[in-house]
């Protein structure tokens, strides 16, 4: 088998050689429920909605059970129910979209809790922050959300969205910089800044 | 802080990545130099808001059923068993009714053949090279569930097979196989599906591409090319109903 250039800076994932190995239905539920939370992250990443995240990955869950015979046990679990979560999701962003709604900014989905419990002088610098994350590529955000909420090693990012290692720690360190850099001149004078000149 | 707040160091140090003494030097720059202790202030409470912002919680699960032993009446008691008998039914009725529907198709999109060749096109080579008969027709069997090999032809060069999972769409149906030759100095790629799947494929808005189509047994077969006309899918054929001619590939 001959590699070839990915369209993004995914990794072809290749099965060993000899004859696939297939996943008894009875250790789908178990597998799957091992990768949901960085399931989630994918899905959460894409539509930027914790609640319906949860949805996409039921759903997800529904559509990888279906196609189960197509994969390949010797390979990772989490990277192909990760690229079914990935597809559901983008068709659900897409459907939001078409019937004329418009993507969240930031995260959606208790909001007006989670702005109830900020204090007003940070509310306008979380506002921001929302926004600044609705900024990053799908990609970037999942890597930068599996790290900082999910607490994942690099390896275990790298191998749920099949990309290299490396890859994943270059999206978590450049997505912090990116939000760092839009956030600078709001974060002048809010009392979590130490009010430096710059 | 940095000019632009993109201070290397700080992701390191947060992300747990320098060594005892890296750390500890870090610890001690920072005290002495504001702007990197607010860049680090900063990331610090970026990491903690997206911590609430993101929190996960388990999906919720089913609410828990009223136990019946809190229904005092008898009426409404049978009335609740005779719900509870209802509404199994018609979940096993779903369940049933869902099992025997034909799966959904989860349409991401087609993606039309002109841009399939295009992105293939700058690096002309299979994920899978494929050069014995036994296999070739293994792989299609395996795929498509129906037999299909290349008969010898000159000029025709097969490389091998790549697939569409790297191509975020539908080609033709959800099992697209690609086929990459070489025809002379012209690539050549012949998509195959299922017949069941065939659809009508979107026309090369440039015109520097044609498309042919050709059906064999239960494979539907499109030779997408520069050339004028097709060379490749003439020469696939069905072995249980016969080579074309010659001896094969």
């Amino acid at each position: 088998m001959t590699g070839v250039d990915p369209p993004d800076d995914r990794v072809v994932v290749q099965s060993p050689p000899g004859p696939a190995t297939r996943m008894n239905p009875d250790s789908f539920g178990a597998a799957f429920a091992a990768s949901s939370r960085a399931l989630w992250c994918i899905a959460v990443a894409i539509v930027k909605d914790r609640t319906m995240a949860h949805d996409i990955v039921q759903e997800a869950a529904v559509v990888a059970l279906r196609k189960l015979d197509e994969f390949d046990a010797r390979t990772s679990f989490a990277a192909w129910a990760g690229q079914i979560v990935r597809f559901v999701a983008m068709n659900e962003r897409r459907r939001r979209i078409r019937a004329g709604g418009h993507e969240a900014a930031g995260v959606s989905g208790e909001a007006a809790g989670v702005a109830a419990a900020i204090p007003s002088t940070d509310l306008e610098l979380h506002g921001k922050l929302a926004a600044a994350v609705g900024t990053l590529d799908d990609t970037a955000r999942a890597c930068l959300l599996m790290r900082t909420v999910m607490d994942m090693s690099y390896k275990d990012i790298a191998a749920t969205l099949a990309i290299p290692e490396g890859t994943a720690m270059s999206h978590v360190h450049r997505s912090r910089q990116s939000l760092r850099t839009m956030l600078a001149p709001a974060w002048e004078g809010t009392p979590g800044s130490k009010g430096v000149a710059r | 802080m940095t000019a632009k707040g993109t201070n290397p160091r700080v992701d390191q140090y947060v992300d747990g990545l320098l060594q005892a003494g890296a750390r500890e030097q870090f610890e001690r720059d920072a005290a002495a130099d504001p702007a990197l202790a607010d860049e680090l202030a900063m990331q610090q409470w970026i990491d903690q808001e997206l911590r609430g912002m993101y929190a996960y919680e388990p999906a919720q699960a089913a609410p828990a059923p009223i136990p019946l032993v809190q229904v005092r009446s008898r009426f409404w008691k049978a009335a609740a068993i005779a719900a509870t008998l209802l509404i199994a039914v018609a979940g096993i009725w779903l369940v049933v009714v869902q099992q025997t529907k034909p799966a959904p198709v989860h349409n991401f999109g087609f993606i039309p053949p002109d841009q399939v060749y295009a992105k293939l096109e700058a690096d002309w080579k299979p994920e899978e090279v494929c050069t014995e008969d036994d296999k070739f027709q293994a792989a299609v069997e395996k795929r498509l569930g129906s037999p299909l090999l290349l008969a010898s032809t000159p000029n025709v060069t097969a490389l091998g097979w790549t697939y569409t999972g790297r191509f975020r769409g539908t080609i033709i149906g959800d099992r697209t196989m690609i086929l990459l030759t070489n025809v002379g100095d012209a690539k050549v790629m012949v998509l195959m599906d299922r017949a069941s799947s065939d659809r009508k494929l979107e026309p090369d808005p440039t015109g520097r591409l044609s498309a042919f189509r050709r059906k064999v047994g239960d494979l539907v077969l499109y030779e997408v090319t520069p050339l004028k006309a097709p060379t490749v899918i003439d020469h696939l054929y069905d072995p249980r109903q016969g080579k074309p001619g010659g001896p094969g590939r």
